[in-house]
């Protein structure tokens, strides 16, 4: 697997205030990379530095070795497809958005239509062809924008948060073109989301995100709340702190350091960072399974290896109790 | 208020009988605006376009320049281009002044500001995912321009229709740049400045009448384009 996108001092900022802060960040080819982070970590801006909508202010992006600028930005972003988090339909049908970007790099109006009405096949609109844009559905128009990107059959697909505020259906959709994406076209996708039950059965590579700045890869759980002596309170949850930790506004807690168990130990009441919880996810990834886990209305993923998971054999709504081994302070107060 | 009301009916009379002189005058005011409007339009809304997405210093500062400009007095633009245009001035040699042409660049450089500034503020207006999906669908510069244009038409087409009205009843700039000589550079507004002091009112509100059909039909035209949105 070789690096599609690599990200060296990346600065971005709004007026003063640095939105993305990134020193590093290598994204592989051929492979589907999520960037979690909750609302206003930076994903959206993320997406539009890897897909050349936004330049940073300094550092240098690397797409397949080759430094972006302005000379080549035009060739480069043809190469690349984004589909926004709400998309922008034009005026015109479904189809003649649908063949938009085919037409913009110069197709002539019968392969453009015929390539377009194929997209539009494979995310399950061709019916919707002739509608005008602006009389569909949320969902259909997610899946409209996606068709219109796919008909450029593009090296890099960029979706950002691509499951929002759709039905069950769209998503089923969504996800299917995401794996035949990278699986058959062997392209590359790179999403985000702030929804942790949406992901893991996609995902190759994990980039978190928090306050514009790259976390630990591996930590994703993340809550956020105050500190008060010890202990950390998000609302719900009272979380016990390692010594000497400084005050902070939020704890990162990687999903392998939380176990979980069917039954409580004896003598539970006395030990700490032990809660009783429902599991209310269960996805297979790569090598271990991701157990969502709703803890007093906060949830967490919990990663478990698939043996251990056959002794415990927790189904989806059951009540188990969780163990949090480890937790890291995220952002000093 | 019979006087009022008998010359209404002189001046509907006037324009029924098809005077001559009042119709080249109607017809000089519209060849005059029509062809300022057109040729303003063509540079100055890509232009106003192109201002509106890129990032530059200054942007905010040439904005806010362009909203002041549009509120100058026309006989202030009128008193510039006779000191430009006249005989001794830097453009002296063209012998322009006392021309259609000269009407024309005057109210070139009366709606310029407003075209500009009414394009680049129709961008800002527009649906903020415009620019980014036609960033990320690989649009080069000259395409976003024009389907950014395709795409608020009609805010564009509100705003020729603002200029236009704005150039076509305008007073000062006409009269300083045309000279109101007969037949050549008569427009409505500097005609109906001349007949009414000459006591002809009948004459000036004739003409009067015919700006004011022209507003009712362009701002017609404006919502039955508004009304007809696909």
């Amino acid at each position: 697997m070789t690096d599609i996108f690599q990200l060296n001092d990346v600065r971005f900022s709004h007026d003063v205030t640095n939105v993305i802060n990134i020193d590093q960040l290598i994204i592989p080819e051929q492979a589907c990379t999520v960037i979690l982070g909750d609302n206003g970590a930076g994903k959206t801006t993320l997406l539009s530095l890897l897909g050349f909508i936004l330049t940073p202010v300094s550092g240098t992006i690397l797409y397949c070795g080759q430094q972006v600028s302005t000379l080549n930005n035009l060739s480069l972003r043809r190469r690349i497809a984004t589909l926004h988090q709400r998309p922008y339909l034009f005026r015109g049908s479904v189809l003649d958005n649908a063949a938009l970007a085919l037409k913009l790099r110069g197709a002539t109006a019968s392969v453009a239509k015929h390539t377009a009405l194929q997209a539009l096949r494979q995310v399950g609109c061709s019916d919707l062809a002739a509608r005008p844009a602006n009389s569909l559905s949320g969902g259909e128009a997610q899946r409209v924008a996606l068709a219109r990107c796919l008909a450029t059959k593009p090296e890099v697909l960029l979706l950002d948060e691509p499951f929002s505020h759709l039905d069950q259906f769209s998503v089923k959709m969504i996800k299917s073109v995401i794996n035949h994406f990278v699986k058959q076209d062997k392209g590359t996708v790179v999403f985000s989301t702030h929804d942790h039950a949406l992901w893991p059965e996609l995902a190759d590579h994990i980039v978190t995100l928090e306050h514009g700045r790259i976390t630990n890869n591996q930590s994703v759980n993340t809550l956020y709340g105050q500190t008060v002596d010890n202990w950390f309170e998000t609302g719900q949850l009272r979380i016990k702190l390692p010594d000497q930790h400084g005050a902070c506004t939020s704890i990162s807690i990687d999903p392998t350091a939380i176990v979980i168990v069917k039954t409580p130990d004896s003598g539970f009441e006395e030990l700490l960072n032990y809660f009783p919880a429902r599991v209310v996810g269960l996805t297979q990834q790569r090598g271990y399974i991701n157990v969502i886990v709703d803890v007093e209305g906060e949830r967490l993923q919990v990663w478990q290896r698939h043996n251990d998971m056959n002794c415990l054999e927790p189904g989806l709504g059951s009540d188990v109790w969780i163990r949090i081994e480890h937790v890291d302070c995220g952002v000093q107060a | 208020m019979d006087y009022f009301f008998q010359s209404l009916l002189a001046a509907q009379r006037l324009l029924l009988s098809f005077d001559a002189d009042i119709w080249f005058i109607i017809w000089t005011s519209l060849r005059i605006t029509l062809t300022a409007i057109v040729v303003c339009s063509l540079f100055a809304i890509p232009l106003g376009v192109w201002l509106a997405i890129h990032q530059f210093p200054g942007k905010r500062l040439l904005h806010n320049s362009l909203n002041a400009l549009m509120a100058v007095p026309t006989v202030m633009i009128g008193l510039i281009l006779y000191g430009l245009l006249s005989r001794r001035g830097p453009l002296g040699e063209l012998e322009l002044l006392y021309t259609p042409t000269a009407i024309i660049l005057g109210q070139i450089v009366l709606v310029l500001p407003i075209l500009l500034s009414i394009t680049l503020s129709a961008v800002k207006s527009g649906d903020r995912q415009l620019l980014p999906t036609l960033i990320s669908l690989g649009a080069s510069t000259n395409q976003q321009i024009w389907l950014i244009l395709k795409e608020l038409k009609l805010l564009i087409i509100a705003g020729i229709v603002f200029a236009f009205s704005r150039a076509i009843g305008e007073v000062g700039a006409a009269m300083m740049l045309g000279g109101n000589i007969a037949g050549v550079s008569r427009t409505m507004t500097t005609a109906i400045a001349l007949e009414t002091g000459k006591g002809e009112f009948e004459m000036g509100l004739a003409l009067g009448i015919m700006l004011l059909i022209i507003a009712f039909l362009l701002n017609g035209l404006l919502q039955w384009l508004q009304g007809s949105r696909p």
